[in-house]
Order: structure tokens, then sequence, then C-alpha cells
């Protein structure tokens, strides 16, 4: 069954977001991962610096394990959700980056 | 119940310089203090201060501090004996990396270590596992040597831990996975779900992972608490308050 899930998440390092999670999933499990994940940025927040990222619901084991195993920190994921409404209303819910903190 | 997340080898000095705050917005509510024995040996006080300043931050922040003597360098073991002897009751969790194979041997069967840290590079062999399996021991994973190096390096690593993902279930020992950052500045941290997916893509079951960051450590550092608070004397007796009752098994 597809579907997608939406990743509400803070952004830790500035610059072009999307070349940055696309390196992070190729180099970790290559091209036939990235099409597994299939990230999109949907919205950012710049204020907030929280970004709303779009991936496939098969992917999302994939996309987590390839942030955490990439040397940098690029997304720190704060809710992943089923509808891109839910996490817009996470997203503007949530304040200053600083009090942002891990809801599972 | 939320599951409660545990990092428990952070190092101690990046706990002071910031990685605890950080820690607590990830969602970790542990963190293990992590001192190695290398540093212990040259400047104790300095050590023993700093572990007290980071508690007492822990505290205020609302992380769980767990004092950690990790055992990093290759030593002769009358040396280790010595070591284990001064510090076993001062410190929550002692652990031994597996730098060499008589560490790696003696770490596995000797009941003051609790954790053995698995180097890329090194194995267990069948009668590590017989005393990890014997004494309860702990068998722990780090995110670190996944971010050094390069590609090739950081590829053999992430072979080397599925290999032995992989060994753990078929000896049925996955409940006594730990995984850990082993972080020695901020930027090695990662948030709990992050890290176990990392290990649900190397093999094994997500519930399982999550409890290699979770029900794993925490267990570890309660049993710990218990043995140095007197309530576990010795191995298989427990000590019970007023209002406790025997529970039925």
């Amino acid at each position: 069954m597809g579907g997608v899930r939406y990743v509400v998440a803070v952004i830790e390092e500035l610059g072009d977001l999307t070349t940055r999670i696309v390196e992070a999933v190729v180099e970790f499990s290559g091209v036939a991962g990235l099409a597994k994940v299939r990230p999109a940025v949907v919205r950012i927040y710049r204020k907030k610096r929280i970004a709303i990222v779009r991936i496939e619901r098969e992917g999302l084991p994939l996309f987590r394990a390839s942030l955490a195993a990439y040397p940098r920190p690029i997304l720190r994921i704060i809710k992943v959700t089923g509808t891109l409404r839910r996490a817009q209303r996470i997203a503007e819910s949530l304040s200053l980056p600083g009090e942002v903190r891990d809801q599972g | 119940m939320t599951r409660q997340f545990y990092d428990l080898l952070v190092a101690l000095e990046a706990l002071a310089g910031g990685a605890l705050s950080r820690a607590r917005e990830l969602g970790f509510r542990g963190v293990g203090a992590a001192v190695a024995v290398s540093q212990l040996m040259h400047a104790p006080q300095r050590f023993l201060d700093l572990m007290v300043e980071v508690r007492k931050r822990g505290e205020e922040e609302g992380v769980d501090v767990v004092t950690r003597l990790v055992i990093d360098v290759a030593l002769r073991e009358g040396r280790v004996k010595a070591l284990l002897r001064r510090w076993r009751r001062k410190f929550e969790v002692i652990s031994a990396h597996s730098v060499d194979r008589r560490l790696t041997a003696f770490a596995c069967r000797d009941s003051r270590i609790d954790v053995v840290t698995m180097v890329p590079g090194t194995e267990l062999m069948r009668g590590d596992f017989m005393y990890i399996r014997t004494l309860e021991k702990r068998i722990e994973l780090l995110l670190a040597p996944l971010h050094e190096g390069g590609l090739r390096r950081r590829a053999e690593v992430l072979a080397e831990y599925a290999a032995l993902v992989d060994l753990l279930k078929r000896k049925g020992l996955t409940n006594r996975l730990i995984f850990s950052s082993g972080a020695n500045n901020l930027h090695t941290l990662r948030d709990p779900r992050s890290m176990a997916a990392l290990l649900h893509v190397l093999g094994l079951g997500y519930e399982e992972a999550l409890n290699a960051l979770s029900i794993n450590p925490a267990s570890l550092v309660k049993e710990n608490r218990d043995k140095l608070a007197g309530v576990v004397p010795v191995r298989g007796v427990r000590v019970l308050g007023e209002d406790e009752e025997v529970g039925e098994e």
C-alpha cells in the first residue's frame, strides 16, 4: 500500500535543504534508496527554522536512518504525520527554535 | 506509557559544554556521562568535580545523568582489576571497549564490567557470548564510528554492525543490545527514534531497536543503582522494603 508521510523538523544546517537531504539519503542507501524515500521539501518556516518534508511512507525508516548516519546534523525530526494539514498545524504551533522538543 | 530514552555514552566534557541541553531537546530522558579511564588516571579529582557539576545541571534540566567509567585502552588484566577495585562503587556503569582480544575476554567474564562496547574491527567469540548471557551483560554499539572517516570506512562499519545484529538475533540476545551515540561533541548526537531507525534498517525489529535505546539501558541503570544502594547486596538477592511483597512468578 502506498501513501506519504509529512515530517515536521527543525532545520539544523542552513543552506539548500533539498540538496542536503538528497545527499544524505543517496550517501546512505544510493539511488534505489532515494527512489524509496522520494523526499520533497513542502514548506519552510524560515523564522522558526522549521521545515515540512514529504516522504513515502515505506521510506520513513530509511529517511530517519540516513539522517542519523550522516556526519552532519541536517534535520531534527519533531513529529511525523499522515496529512499536510496536521503537519502545518503542528509547525505553526511550535514556537522559537530553542523551545522545540521531540514529540515522538 | 511513553518511552524514556537513554543515550548511555556521551563524553562528560561534551555534556559540560552544552550536550546536556541538546540531549534534552532531542528527547532523551537520561544520558551516560562517560569518563575515559585514561583521563581519570591523569586528573581524577578534576573529572569527579566535573561529574558532580554535570549531575547538578542535569537535575536542573530534568535529565537523568548516569555516571560511567569507560575502559578504552588495552590494559593488563591486573591493572584493570586494580581500577575496578578502586572505582567500581563510584560509578553507576562501567564499560570496556573491545580494543583487544584479552580485554574483550576479560570484560565478558568479569561481573564488575557491565557493558562491552564493540569497536569496529573486533568480534566476540562463542565463550564471550556464554558469559554475556550468564552474567547478564549488555553489548553496545556506537553511532560515532558511522560518522568518522571516508565512505568506504563507514560502509565497513555498517556491514559489521549488520553482521553483529544478525548474530545477536540468532543467539536471542537482542534484549542485551544498547545503542549509544558515543558523542564527543554536539554534532554527533541524534534523536533516539532516528537512531532506532538506523538499527531497524540494519535488520533489527523496530520495537527491539527502540528497546536498545530505552528499556535495555534503563534496566541496566536501575539494576546498578539498586546494587550501589544495597538493595541488591549480591546477585539474586533483593532486600525488600517494609511495604514490598515478593511477587508471584
